[in-house]
């Protein structure tokens, strides 16, 4: 359990997770060790595939409480919290660059399926790397994946009358 | 100004900033976010998570916390090639000749060769032990110099609905795969510390009737 504590900050950071929420998470499989073993000694000792299906449910119950408390509306959430993970305005961010992203949108809705979400992950930032972890994949495959994707997607939007060389 | 990635990056960002989110789209189950980060499951259903995901705030941050809990409990690595339907029907089809192999050779009197196959180079399971809740049990004997095992029950189709490796010589099938309407079976592989691995014989879990 303190292994998983450790570990669950380490990673918590890496997805940028706010502390609260990997607080909440370790709470969460902690009282279902206690619930189950007890004792200290016990819960040291626990296999890991125990601890990773404590792990699983513990994270599906925190998401459902969430989604019920919020009665699944997603316009009440966080909006404090998603609003300070926005990045700040700039001239960038202007009306004809949302304007480019609806297009992007529009133009997405029309690749293939199954390259879609690998580009949108590519254009919210995510790596390749990262993609083919989530995946399964080798890097080279999600690369070969979101080029393949993003040219596609290009194709669009020049069909659209976007280019390369212009602005939307 | 070229339509680079970075353009295109900021185009999206700026349209995802945009939203209010999907309130009015329904979202994907808890358990849906959980086969995405432990990769099981078929990949387009993955992928048609992923394509909520990636439009949803909230599910993006569910993900990220599925992820880190999975991750910090030990992710289980999937074995890929298993995961292809020809491949795992080629693998069942393979299981299939050596139990009647096995059989076949078990009947034919020669008392010899029944006890080499039953020899130590294959991890020895134990009957399946079900739980009150309906789950079930699954155990194997301990395989000298094991350095892990990768637990895999698949469907008649070959598809992997389990494919953990664990370290310990039990695992819990939950009962909503053990009592699924499909006819599952059960191996065990162990990596010993050569890197060399022996498995055990397919076992069907046949749920107790009630």
């Amino acid at each position: 359990m303190t292994r998983y504590s450790g570990v669950v900050r380490t990673v918590g950071a890496r997805y940028r997770l706010p502390s609260a929420d990997l607080d909440e998470l370790t709470q969460e499989v902690r009282v279902r060790l206690w619930g189950a073993l007890s004792t200290n000694e016990r819960i040291d000792a626990v296999s890991p595939s125990y601890l990773y299906r404590a792990a699983t449910t513990a994270a599906i119950d925190i998401v459902r409480r969430r989604r019920s408390a919020r009665g699944d509306s997603l316009d009440m959430v966080d909006d404090a919290e998603i609003s300070a993970r926005r990045a700040p305005p700039t001239p960038e961010r202007d009306a004809s660059l949302k304007e480019l992203g609806e297009r992007v949108e529009q133009a997405l809705q029309s690749i293939v399926a199954s390259r879609r979400p690998v580009v949108r992950m590519y254009l919210a930032g995510y790596g390749t790397a990262e993609i083919g972890e989530l995946m399964g994949w080798t890097e080279a495959k999600a690369r070969n994946l979101v080029y393949r994707g993003l040219a596609d997607l290009r194709l669009r939007l020049q069909a659209m009358g976007i280019d390369g060389g212009g602005d939307a | 100004m070229q339509l680079n990635d970075e353009r295109l990056r900021l185009a999206y960002g700026s349209l995802l900033d945009g939203r209010t989110d999907g309130s009015r789209r329904s979202h994907p189950e808890p358990e849906a976010l959980v086969a995405l980060a432990e990769r099981s499951g078929s990949e387009a259903v993955r992928l048609e998570v992923l394509d909520h995901v990636m439009t949803c705030d909230a599910c993006r941050r569910e993900l990220d916390l599925v992820r880190a809990s999975l991750s910090a409990a030990g992710l289980p690595r999937q074995r890929r090639w298993f995961r292809s339907p020809s491949i795992g029907i080629m693998a069942i089809a393979a299981s299939l000749l050596i139990v009647a192999g096995v059989r076949l050779l078990s009947t034919s009197g020669d008392v010899e060769t029944g006890s080499r196959l039953r020899g130590a180079s294959a991890v020895s399971t134990y009957p399946v032990r079900w739980l009150p809740t309906g789950a079930a049990g699954l155990a194997w004997r301990p395989t000298a110099d094991a350095v892990a095992y990768r637990l895999e029950v698949i469907d008649e189709a070959g598809a992997a609905l389990v494919d953990s490796t664990v370290r310990d010589t039990s695992f819990v099938l939950s009962d909503s795969l053990a009592k699924a309407p499909r006819m599952l079976s059960w191996t065990v592989t162990a990596t010993l510390g050569d890197g060399s691995t022996v498995s055990s014989l397919p076992v069907r879990l046949v749920p107790p009737a009630r």
